[in-house]
């Protein structure tokens, strides 16, 4: 699943904006002067005066048409564009207040909604999300939740104090109080996880523990695969099965 | 003990392991790497355990369907890989054990499964030990002629 792109397109004021300037002069200007001059041009041979005068005023006629139909045209380009250029995800983040401080873009409440390319929806939000404007592919998240629902149409909810997501490496780093749930009820803690997003990986190496139908469990590591269906505990593990009360 | 009376097999099983790994589609918990469980008295070891299990919407259903309460939430464990099977009075050794927790019986196979009791040593190529009754059979060859039989002690369990 690959996060959003978070970037605003700060620098993407759409080219060709600034030309839609005045009609051009040309013809027109011209026989505006020829008749301020004193209405000579009809002493001077009826017909071809005639001739070119209702030539000018077809030309005038079709601008009249021509250049508004222009400028409508060139107003919905320039609406248009930052959709044009929208990249493939689908996404719509949405947030309370922006601040950018020093070297910072601050996101409160923010929340994405987003596709990942495997078409599986999910929702983070995060009690902050801050894009460094120095290393732009970095977002440091606090209180971050997601909930991702797997291909196979089971979801799990991922939270912990912190994130990092890499957006260049669709990598997660999350630490402090990890909890995740899945809806086959399963729940595990742990206190630091690195999420390969794309890849649908999660690798721990410190304590981990949790349940699931089968009873509870503790190691010192974890290796999680196919977006958490085959999760492997290791560096040694303690488990407490329940065979549960024989009807 | 596995010897002379029931083994209660409902209570929680501790499970020593290098790895588990949980699939949760299949609802298998697989331990390996010098896995060591415990539950109650007995013991078995083995290179790898294999735990398969009901997940909390299969417990249900099948309890609704059965009518009872939820049934346990692990149907059976295999074990593989130098299993070794004991209690305080018995012990068996197999290549693969299959512990049907429900069933309430270990039955072990192997080229050479062994089973002891105090002195007495029995070798064939299967053994079934009945955890409710503590009566364990060794057969020759699967299904073949019995080599040998275990009776819990006249003045504890019922008389065969």
């Amino acid at each position: 699943m690959t996060y959003p792109e978070l970037r605003a397109d700060p620098g993407s004021e759409p080219a060709g904006s600034g030309q839609a300037g005045p009609a051009p002069a040309g013809e027109g200007g011209g026989l505006l002067r020829r008749s301020r001059a004193g209405g000579d041009w009809a002493a001077r041979g009826g017909a071809a005066a005639l001739q070119v005068a209702t030539r000018r005023s077809r030309f005038v006629n079709l601008m009249k048409v021509a250049l508004p139909v222009l400028a409508v045209l060139l107003t919905v380009a320039v609406l248009a564009w930052p959709q044009l250029r929208r990249t493939t995800d689908e996404f719509r983040l949405s947030f309370s207040s922006l601040e950018t401080d020093s070297g910072a873009l601050t996101m409160a409440k923010a929340r994405y909604h987003g596709i990942d390319d495997k078409g599986q929806p999910y929702v983070v939000t995060a009690d902050s999300a801050t894009q460094s404007l120095t290393d732009r592919d970095r977002i440091d998240l606090v209180n971050l939740t997601a909930d991702i629902t797997t291909k196979k149409g089971e979801w799990f909810t991922l939270s912990s104090d912190k994130g990092i997501y890499r957006e260049d490496t669709q990598r997660l780093f999350l630490s402090g109080n990890i909890a995740i749930f899945t809806d086959l009820g399963y729940e595990f803690h742990g206190e630091t996880a690195d999420v390969d997003l794309d890849a649908g990986t999660v690798t721990s190496d410190d304590m981990v523990w949790g349940q699931g139908p089968f009873g509870l469990m503790q190691a010192h590591g974890l290796r999680g695969y196919d977006g958490g269906d085959r999760i492997r505990f290791i560096n040694g593990v303690h488990t407490t099965l329940y065979p549960g009360s024989r009807s | 003990q596995l010897g002379t009376g029931s083994h209660d097999s409902s209570q929680p099983i501790e499970v020593i392991s290098d790895e588990l790994e949980v699939q949760q589609a299949n609802n298998l918990a697989i331990f390996s790497g010098n896995v060591d469980a415990i539950q109650g008295e007995m013991r078995l070891r083995a290179d790898k355990l294999t735990v398969h299990y009901r997940n909390n919407d299969q417990a249900e259903a099948q309890a609704e369907a059965a009518g009872a309460e939820a049934g346990g939430a692990i149907t059976k464990i295999v074990a593989e890989g130098q299993v070794f099977v004991s209690s305080p009075k018995e012990t068996g050794q197999g290549d693969v054990g299959v512990y049907d927790v429900e069933g309430q019986t270990i039955v072990l196979e192997g080229k050479e499964v062994v089973l002891t009791q105090g002195d007495n040593v029995i070798r064939g190529a299967r053994a079934v030990m009945d955890l409710e009754t503590g009566r364990s059979v060794v057969q020759t060859k699967p299904g073949g002629r019995v080599r040998g039989l275990f009776i819990p002690n006249q003045n504890q369990g019922q008389t065969q």
